[in-house]
C-alpha cells in the first residue's frame, strides 16, 4: 500500500482578476521509501500541489476544489480536521522550504527551532529534547552541535541553514518529508553536500520524499520517479531513470534539450518558444500546443488531452501525438 | 590587441565598527585580478556567491572605484579619467543585469527606458528619429515597435531581461558585461535568451564578459572560462579545457558538484575545502601565501603556491 496515494487534486484560486486554475486533476502515488520529483517551471502548481497536502494554501482565496490525499492508508489530508492535521503535520510529515534565509526564525536560538517538533509531538522533557535536537543536528554534519545549537540564524551560512531546516524537520523520524526546491538557493557545492545528505537518510531511514524542484539534474541524482508539471497539470509522469533517457512528452523533450550540458559544445540551444500561460487565462486545448513543435488541429480544442499510459503501462503522457516525433506543427 | 585588459586590479572594502566608525579589516573582494578580453570573444567568470565575481565586473566598469590597479580599455588607461573623461567610455562598455525585475524603473514606460541612454549620448537628432531606433531595438531583441507604449509589469521575466538587452545595446556599445543574465529565469526561458545573447555578439560583433555561477551555462556560452574563489582569479583556460581537464582542486570540487540528468557522466565527488579544513582557512591561505600564475599548459593557467 503507498504512504501517499493522491487522487485528482484540483486546487483553484478564486481571485479578482479571476480564477487561478493553479492545479488541475493532479494524481499520483509515493511508496514507502520512494522520493517522487514534481518538475516544473515557476507557475506550474508544484509548489500548490504540495503546499494543500500539508494544508497549508490559504483558503480563501484559494480552495481544494476536488480530490483526495490518502496518508497511510486512512487519513484524507485534504479533509481532515486541523486538530487531525496537527497531530499528523511535524510528526508523521514534515516539509523543508526553498529558503533558508527567511524559513528560520531570527529572534529565537536554533535549540528552541530544532526541538519545537518534539515538545509539541511527544511527552518529552526539555532536556531529553535538547539531546535529541543535538543529535539531529550532528547526523545533517553541523560541526560542534552541542556548542552551535545555542547560536542563533544569523550565526550560520546558507548551507548550515537548510541543514539546521533539515535537522528541524527530520527530529520526529517522520515517514514523509516535502522539500520545496530544497537547494535552489543554494551554491553547486553546498548543494551536493546537501544532496549527499538526502540521500544517505533515504538509505538510512526509509523515508519517502516527495521532492519539488526545476532542476533536472538533481532528479537524476535523487528521484524514483517524476511527475513533469505544466500550466497545473502532469505532462508526463514516469520512473526517473526512463524518463530522462527517453522523454516523450514534447514539452519535456524541449526542457531537456534547453539545459546546457556540460561538455556537449552545442553551436546554439533549441529552446521551446513563447513563455509559460498566465494560469488565470489557460488556452482552450492543449495548454503547451501554443509552444508545441508537434500541435496539430486538434490540440487547440477541448476536451484537452488525457494522460495515457505509453510504453506498456510503466508511465503515462499527456499528448496523443507521444509515439508520432516525426509529426511538424500544422497550425499557425 | 585586447580590446580590454586588468592588471593586478583590486577591490577592497573596510570593515567599520566602534563609535568612530574606524576600519578594524578589509574585506578584499577583488584581490590582484589581471585579466584580459579579446575582441569579439566570450569569456565567462564563474565561482560561488561572495568569490567577488560581481564586484570584479562592476569594478571594470568603474561602477566602484578599484582600490588599486590598472583597467585598460581599447589601449587606453581609465582608470585615473574624470566624469567627463569616462563619458565616450560608458558608451563603448554597457551591463546587464541579474535582476530583471529590479533593474527597470517601474514608472517609465518601456520605450523611455530604452531611449534614456541615446538622449544621455544624444544620438538621436530628433524625436522621430529616437522612435525608430527604440523600434528597431525591440525588433533586434525580439519584441515589437508597440511595446514602447507599456510599463514594465506587464511583461514576463524573459521578456524583461530582453528590453534590458535592448537598454545595453541602444549606445552600440563594443564590450557587454551580463552580470548572471539568465539565472532569474525558468529553464525553458534561459535558452532562449542564450540564444539571442550568441546571435546579436554574432551581428554586432559584440565582446561578453559573461558572470554566472552555473557552470554549463558559463562552458555552452564561453570561449575562454575564469574560475574565481575568494578575490583571485584561480584557473583561467579555453572552455573546453577547463571541463575536460581542470587543474585547481577548486575548480575540479566546482565540477564534480554539478548534478547531471546522465548517471553515467558523474564525476567522482571532490570535496572542497579538502577534509580537515574550512572554508576560512582555505580563505586564509589564498590570501597569505605567495601565489603565482603558472602555466601549466599552453594558454591553460593556474594559480599556484610559491614554493
Amino acid at each position: 500500500m503507498p504512504l501517499l496515494t493522491v487522487t485528482n487534486l484540483t486546487v483553484y484560486f478564486h481571485t479578482r482578476n479571476g480564477v487561478v486554475r493553479a492545479a488541475e486533476d493532479v494524481s499520483f502515488e509515493i511508496e514507502k521509501g520512494e522520493t517522487l520529483a514534481i518538475v516544473g517551471e515557476s507557475g506550474s502548481g508544484k509548489s500548490v500541489t504540495c503546499y494543500s497536502l500539508m494544508g497549508l494554501v490559504p483558503q480563501p482565496p484559494g480552495r481544494i476544489e476536488s480530490g483526495s490525499a490518502i496518508f497511510d492508508g486512512k487519513i484524507d489530508l485534504l479533509k481532515c480536521p486541523p486538530q487531525e492535521l496537527n497531530r499528523i503535520r511535524g510528526k508523521r510529515m514534515a516539509m523543508i522550504f526553498q529558503d533558508p534565509m527567511t524559513s528560520l526564525n531570527p529572534y529565537l536560538r536554533i535549540e528552541d527551532q530544532v526541538i519545537e517538533p518534539l515538545m509539541i509531538h511527544e511527552d518529552i522533557d526539555r532536556r531529553d529534547a535538547v539531546r535529541r535536537g543535538i543529535h539531529a543536528l550532528e547526523e545533517v554534519g553541523v560541526p560542534d552541535a552541542a556548542r552551535r545549537i545555542r547560536s542563533y540564524p544569523h550565526e550560520f551560512s546558507g548551507g548550515m541553514r537548510q541543514r539546521v531546516m533539515i535537522a528541524m524537520a527530520l527530529i520526529t523520524q517522520p515517514e514523509l518529508l516535502i522539500a520545496d526546491e530544497p537547494t535552489t538557493a543554494l551554491d553547486v557545492t553546498i548543494q551536493a553536500q546537501i544532496l549527499d545528505l538526502l540521500k544517505d537518510l533515504k538509505k538510512k531511514t526509509r523515508m519517502s520524499i516527495l521532492l519539488i524542484t526545476h532542476n533536472l539534474g538533481i532528479v537524476g541524482d535523487l528521484a524514483d520517479k517524476v511527475a513533469v508539471m505544466y500550466a497545473g497539470r502532469i505532462v508526463e509522469q514516469a520512473p526517473a531513470a526512463v524518463l530522462l533517457k527517453k522523454p516523450l512528452h514534447p514539452y519535456t523533450i524541449g526542457l531537456m534539450r534547453s539545459i546546457p550540458k556540460l561538455g556537449a559544445h552545442a553551436e546554439r540551444l533549441q529552446s521551446i518558444p513563447g513563455t509559460v500561460p498566465d494560469a488565470a487565462r489557460l488556452p482552450v486545448g492543449c495548454k503547451f500546443h501554443a509552444r508545441c513543435d508537434r500541435a496539430q488541429g486538434d490540440c487547440t480544442l477541448d476536451p484537452e488531452p488525457k494522460l495515457v499510459e505509453a510504453d506498456g503501462s510503466t508511465r503515462r503522457v499527456r499528448c496523443p501525438y507521444w509515439d508520432k516525433p516525426e509529426l511538424k506543427r500544422t497550425i499557425p | 590587441m585586447s580590446l580590454v585588459e586588468v592588471n593586478e586590479l583590486k577591490a577592497h572594502f573596510p570593515v567599520r565598527a566602534g563609535v568612530l566608525q574606524r576600519p578594524i579589516g578589509w574585506v578584499r573582494a577583488v584581490d590582484g585580478v589581471s585579466l584580459a578580453v579579446n575582441e569579439g570573444e566570450t569569456v565567462g567568470l564563474v565561482g560561488e556567491s561572495g568569490c567577488g565575481k560581481t564586484t570584479l565586473g562592476r569594478t571594470m566598469l568603474r561602477l566602484i572605484e578599484p582600490t588599486a590597479g590598472e583597467i585598460r580599455f581599447d589601449g587606453q588607461d581609465i582608470t585615473q579619467l574624470d566624469r567627463a573623461g569616462m563619458k565616450p567610455f560608458r558608451r563603448k562598455a554597457q551591463m546587464i543585469f541579474q535582476d530583471p525585475y529590479g533593474s527597470l524603473n517601474p514608472r517609465m514606460t518601456i520605450g523611455n527606458i530604452i531611449a534614456e541612454p541615446l538622449r544621455i549620448h544624444k544620438l538621436c537628432a530628433n524625436k522621430n528619429g529616437e522612435r525608430e531606433r527604440v523600434a528597431e531595438l525591440l525588433r533586434s531583441v525580439g519584441l515589437s515597435p508597440e511595446h514602447a507604449r507599456r510599463y514594465p509589469h506587464e511583461f514576463s521575466g524573459g521578456q524583461r531581461q530582453r528590453i534590458g538587452i535592448a537598454r545595453a545595446l541602444a549606445v552600440e556599445p563594443k564590450f557587454i558585461i551580463c552580470d548572471e543574465p539568465v539565472s532569474a529565469l525558468d529553464v525553458s526561458v534561459q535558452a532562449q535568451i542564450i540564444n539571442l545573447l550568441q546571435e546579436l555578439q554574432e551581428k554586432l560583433t559584440l565582446t561578453y564578459l559573461f558572470i554566472a555561477h552555473d557552470l554549463a551555462v558559463v562552458e555552452h556560452i564561453s570561449d575562454r572560462v575564469l574560475v574565481m574563489y575568494y578575490g583571485k582569479i584561480v584557473e583561467e583556460a579555453s572552455a573546453e579545457d577547463i571541463y575536460r581537464d581542470p587543474v585547481h582542486p577548486y575548480t575540479k570540487a566546482l565540477l564534480s558538484a554539478v548534478p547531471t540528468v546522465e548517471p553515467s557522466e558523474k564525476r567522482p565527488r571532490i570535496i572542497w575545502p579538502p577534509l580537515g579544513t574550512t572554508a576560512e582557512q582555505a580563505r586564509a591561505s589564498l590570501q597569505q601565501k605567495k601565489l603565482e600564475r603558472r602555466e601549466v599548459r599552453s594558454n591553460h593557467w593556474v594559480l599556484e603556491e610559491v614554493a
